[in-house]
């Protein structure tokens, strides 16, 4: 079985990682596309420095909006494993990705064993604007809390108002019992993602539960949108100091959500060359790039379009590894569930540097 | 003497960081020191010499003869002098400006303005997105100055703006005003979704009923009719308009009430 | 590989009175004079003095916290300037790359990370694996967690408390452990809002002094080097030098270690009811020979306080600037607060900058005082090259007084202490005495047998300087800094302690974990090869 092509030609591997280092060696502005564990995206982000090149995850617009919330606000915050375990309200906030109703449906499963330990109940906070959220909304029997035409960011505002008693025109649906759960709750929570909404509404979010906790507790549950995306984030910024959006010009970080969105690079014909990563597998490059792509994917067929693919493995799959994971809130080493032959992202990429003029091996 | 005057020889390949070439930053600098500055971004930078052609001397007034959707930074902490661009210009124009004036005839990329605590920055185009907004980390945007935007401006325009005036003369984005914390700002024409959002005091000030405001916003009624009166004359003697705006009895919102805000959204009846 | 070092003067207070003499390296190790040997390196020191590599005790420099903090501020580090690159990602502002470069251009060679939440070990090591040439370690937090106590409400028995901080130790690969305002986070998610040493946690009816008093004696029958690691109750409050003298007076002869002291040095006199107790504190820990301190100096300017005392943090949410804030109810042990936070030069600031410095030169014996801001609490590490200068000169004391509130420094002792540290203390303080305290033998002196960390300050009137840009140090024999600057990459390692763990204690912990979580014991442990480099850890034979 061939893991790597120049165009769609199988070619040894050695032979694929020189002609994609001559690549890398002449590109005036070379931009990664990261999907991979902790160890993949280190050797990715100390790959680009040596560069000068720029990196995005490859969830980069979801993303974007979660490290928004926390580099232009912050907020209050508790884990999954101490909402499971003492928490007897939660109110989801909009969207929640399909990657965590398992777990949310476990909290429905158990009951607190700290703090008032009551059974818990369920509220559902949206706008008019989805459909999909309503399902698992159903299934955790959460009460509805959602106003006439309010998108997200407004029904949060009402209800933030609201709390506080002020008197305004609209209102939410079931808002009397959400204030009667709220009397007997010592530790609600609210669960979003970013996919509940815009930056903004989650904002107003942050300023509700910090308004609860004037008098009382009440801090919130953050599952990213990826949780490898989230992975990658953490593991950028104790690199670089800064989360993905960051390109090194001059040898210098910088981050800017908008001047290293790397999409937005390739369609502008800023960037000469694309590494895309798709360690997740059966997924296909974005469309519009007309630049020189290299495709480190995890695939049995040549990337469409792609000068040169190598074929990888995924961490916790094909090898061993460590991901983030939105169960615990943290990083977990993760085992080859069945592992193979196919080469680790950060290998390659060790690979790669070393065929570079120099031969320098990366820091990581 | 002659206007410094960089002429555009070519479309850059890459984006450019201007923020060296201000009235402040090239006091005193030779041709040919200014000719080795380094404006590029990438891997193998431009120089200046390599993208500009430069004649004038005067540094107190510089001109970009032609203009590049990747001309960033330019104007970065004007003090004093002019600068004007004669087409477009990318990020962050006139960021952290403080005096002095900056004229785009073209238009202008996301948070021109951001940071801008004085002087006076005019765009005849449109604006980006966070028009005067503070860049990501910051939580001050805007402290100061006068920011004109003849065409559109996007979303986020003057998030948290301080103090300071932002006029928008063909309309906006979402997020008007978005957590602004006082400090006015002046739309005519269409005003996107959610103006206000979040804002805890100062201005707004529309030629129209804003059309999906956020519920936390109450309905004052009527307002002062002589305090209307003098803010459009102001914006008609800095020429900034050319008829009143809020005309004789504007409406006006108040919120945003979700953050106890004590912000005001004026706008002219009848429209 | 035979190093030569000569012409230097050696401060080397625990192998001898200082005086010029060689010092010889092989293979990584310091070895007496070889007798007819030439050396295949020698390096003229001349005019310089040469002691052995710095080792920071509390410094926070990596895990979930810290990254939280870069996370929240990204505009903290937008202005460096650009610089051509020399070594990997070094550049990269409050990176863990630029921890270690930053450090060992000061002559640190092992720096400790003091704060690390169990559940998260694994993402405390990864940085810490990332941050190069150092060695560093970890302390464990306890005490707030449902497991220890339960086990305190329960009344169960000591070797059972020792078999779970065993376990803790060894799974989460630290080096000792501390506890963080004994119960308070516990409590806070009760809705308590203040906690002191005898206040109870609702739900276990145990008290702060119960937690400290149980971990202290589980750490010292476990034959842990480094005494229990505390961060005591009320942290910053006026008045907080009362529950200070209380933990100190509450040692019973057993060692424990009381962290940045400088924090709870306040009274409540003077117009603001807020002054210094740092005489009376300094005379507490003079008379008590089972504490050890480290001071929190408070330097000026803009830092972020980063602490798991989620408690404290939620409190100093308004005094935060700029006003952006991320507090975290964590796991047991895990979780608190990122505060931004400007020292300004007003009374507040000046007072506490006074407080650091009166403990620093009232706490007579250098063996037991250590020299930290709690980076970046007190101030970043960088601010380290102006705090020697303070200590060592009271004229530099003098000269920034005339800087700074008259009132504030007017209810202190500081300007009639004259005391200037010398090199020999220095040395102690920042070598000897953390090597004794953590229980790492074989660094913080130069006698034989040794591992060559060396650091080499060239002598100048001007005493930041010489402490800011090492002149030459070496990590186990590498020279890595000439001239202030890193030349060469390394990897250190993360010391450790490994304790067996007892089988009947992981049976319980996976049942705990199932029961409690809904998730299997592997979770939250990690082999050594989850770190991907080479031997990341090395273990520390007690």
């Amino acid at each position: 079985m061939s893991v790597a092509w120049i165009g769609s030609q199988p070619v040894p591997l050695t032979d694929a990682v020189r002609n994609a280092a001559k690549l890398l060696a002449s590109s005036r502005c070379p931009v990664f596309t990261l999907d991979a564990d902790v160890h993949g995206t280190r050797s990715a982000i100390a790959l680009a420095e040596r560069l000068g090149g720029a990196y995005d995850h490859a969830a980069g617009d979801l993303l974007a909006k979660e490290v928004a919330l926390f580099t232009d606000h912050g907020g209050m915050f508790t884990t999954p494993g101490e909402a499971r375990r003492r928490s007897s309200l939660i109110v989801i906030v909009g969207e929640i990705p399909v990657a965590h109703h398992e777990l949310l449906r476990a909290w429905a499963d158990s009951q607190p064993d700290l703090g008032d330990r009551q059974k818990r109940s369920w509220f559902h906070i949206d706008g008019t604007e989805t459909a999909e959220a309503g399902k698992l909304a159903r299934k955790l029997k959460a009460i509805s809390l959602r106003g006439e035409v309010l998108s997200l960011p407004a029904a949060l505002g009402v209800l933030r108002a609201g709390l506080q008693g002020q008197r305004i025109a609209a209102s939410l649906t079931n808002i009397d019992r959400f204030k009667k759960a709220l009397t007997t709750a010592q530790f609600p929570v609210f669960v979003f993602s970013g996919t509940s909404g815009e930056t903004a509404g989650l904002v107003m979010l942050q300023g509700l539960i910090a308004d609860l906790n004037k008098t009382g507790r009440a801090s919130s549950v953050f599952l990213p949108a990826d949780d490898d995306a989230w992975g990658t984030a953490l593991t950028s910024l104790w690199m670089t100091g800064f989360p993905p959006r960051t390109g090194f010009s001059n040898s210098l970080p910088s981050y800017d959500p908008g001047r290293w969105d790397i999409q937005r690079m390739i369609r502008d014909k800023e960037a000469d060359l694309h590494v895309w990563m798709s360690t997740r597998g059966g997924e296909t490059p974005p469309r519009g790039g007309k630049i020189p792509l290299i495709s480190l994917s995890k695939t049995n067929a040549p990337t469409s379009g792609a000068k040169i693919t190598i074929s990888v493995g995924k961490a916790g799959i094909d090898h061993d590894g460590v991901s983030y994971s939105s169960r615990t809130g943290t990083f977990r080493a993760v085992q080859a569930a069945q592992p193979s032959q196919l080469p680790s992202v950060s290998s390659i990429i060790g690979q790669l540097a070393e065929a570079l003029p120099g031969k320098k091996a990366l820091p990581c | 003497m002659k206007a410094l005057t960089f002429s555009l020889l070519a479309e850059p390949e890459e984006r450019l960081d201007l923020s060296a070439l201000t009235p402040a930053g090239l006091a005193g600098l030779t041709d040919v020191q200014i000719a080795k500055l380094r404006i590029g971004t990438t891997r193998d930078p431009a120089l200046v010499g390599d993208m500009f052609k430069v004649t004038g001397k005067d540094a107190q007034s510089i001109v970009f003869e032609g203009g590049s959707a990747r001309f960033d930074k330019v104007g970065t902490g004007l003090s004093g002098g002019a600068i004007r661009v004669t087409g477009d210009v990318g990020l962050e124009a006139g960021r952290k400006m403080s005096g002095g004036s900056l004229l785009i005839d073209g238009s202008a990329g996301n948070h021109a303005g951001s940071g801008m605590v004085d002087g006076r920055l005019e765009i005849k185009g449109n604006a980006g997105d966070y028009l005067g907004g503070p860049l990501a980390g910051e939580i001050t945007g805007m402290e100061g100055g006068l920011l004109i935007v003849r065409g559109k401006a996007g979303n986020y325009a003057g998030e948290r703006l301080r103090r300071g005036i932002i006029a928008i003369l063909k309309g906006c984005g979402d997020y008007a005003g978005y957590r602004m914390i006082a400090g006015s700002i002046v739309v005519a024409g269409r005003v996107g979704a959610m103006p206000g959002y979040l804002m805890k005091r100062g201005s707004l000030f529309l030629d129209r009923r804003p059309e999906n405001l956020a519920p936390t916003f109450v309905d004052c009624g009527e307002t002062d009719i002589a305090f209307s009166g003098v803010f459009d004359q102001f914006l008609i003697q800095e020429k900034i308009m050319d008829k009143p705006l809020l005309g004789t009895t504007p409406g006006k919102f108040g919120g945003d009430v979700a953050v106890s805000g004590k912000g005001e959204i004026l706008f002219r009846r009848g429209r | 590989m035979l190093i030569r070092l000569t012409g230097g003067e050696v401060v080397d207070p625990v192998n001898g009175a200082t005086a010029k003499r060689d010092v010889w390296i092989r293979d990584g190790l310091l070895v007496d004079a070889p007798k007819g040997a030439t050396a295949d390196e020698t390096h003229d020191v001349s005019g310089c003095i040469v002691m052995a590599g710095a080792i920071d005790i509390h410094s926070h420099i990596g895990g979930g916290n810290v990254n939280t903090a870069r996370l929240l501020l990204p505009e903290h580090h937008r202005s460096h300037l650009p610089r051509p690159a020399n070594t990997p990602l070094s550049n990269a502002g409050w990176s863990t790359f630029q921890t270690g470069t930053l450090y060992a251009q000061m002559g640190f060679t092992t720096v400790v990370e003091p704060a690390m939440a169990p559940y998260t070990a694994l993402h405390t090591h990864l940085e810490l694996a990332d941050i190069p040439i150092i060695d560093k370690a970890t302390l464990a937090i306890l005490g707030n967690d449902d497991f220890t106590l339960s086990l305190l409400r329960d009344s169960k028995s000591k070797a059972m408390l020792d078999d779970y901080v065993a376990w803790v130790i060894g799974s989460t690969r630290a080096l000792g452990v501390k506890v963080i305002n004994a119960g308070a986070a516990a409590a806070f998610k009760e809705n308590v809002r203040s906690f002191s040493l005898d206040d109870t946690v609702p739900e276990y009816g145990v008290s702060s002094r119960k937690i400290v008093k149980s971990l202290q004696a589980s750490v010292t029958r476990l034959d842990v080097p480094h005494p229990l690691h505390v961060h005591a109750n009320n942290l910053g409050i006026a008045g907080s030098a009362d529950t200070a003298a209380a933990t100190i007076a509450a040692t019973e002869g057993v060692p424990l270690h009381l962290a940045h002291l400088q924090f709870y040095g306040y009274g409540t006199e003077g117009k603001r009811k807020f002054s210094s107790e740092a005489a009376r504190l300094a005379e507490a820990v003079n008379a008590n020979p089972d504490v050890t301190i480290d001071i929190g100096q408070v330097m000026f300017g803009q830092t972020v306080t980063i602490s798991s005392d989620v408690m404290r943090q939620f409190s100093a949410i308004g005094n935060a600037s700029p006003k952006k804030t991320v507090i975290l109810d964590g796991d047991g042990n895990g979780g608190g607060g990122i505060v931004p936070y400007r020292y300004k030069q007003d009374y507040y600031g000046s007072l506490q900058w006074a407080v650091g410095l009166e403990l620093f030169l009232l706490i007579t014996d250098p063996w037991r005082v250590y020299f930290t801001t709690d980076h970046p609490n007190g101030a970043p590490f960088t601010a380290y090259p102006e705090l020697f200068e303070l200590l060592m000169s009271s004229n530099a004391r003098d000269a920034k007084s005339t800087e700074l509130n008259a009132t504030a420094l007017g209810l202190t002792t500081l300007a009639s202490v004259r005391r200037e540290y010398t090199l020999e203390e220095i040395a102690i303080m920042t070598r000897a005495a953390p090597a004794k305290l953590l229980g790492l033998k074989d660094r913080g002196h130069l006698g034989a047998g040794g591992i060559a960390d060396i650091a080499v300050y060239r002598k100048g009137r001007d005493i930041a300087k010489m402490f800011r840009e090492a002149a030459l140090v070496f990590k186990n024999g590498d020279l890595v800094v000439k001239n202030g600057k890193v030349t060469h990459y390394r990897w250190g390692k993360t010391l450790r302690l490994n304790p067996p763990p007892d089988k009947a204690m992981v049976k319980r912990m996976q049942a705990y974990h199932e029961e409690r979580y809904g998730l299997s014991l592997d979770w939250f442990t990690f082999p050594d090869s989850a770190i991907q480099r080479p031997d990341p850890f090395a273990e520390v034979v007690s």
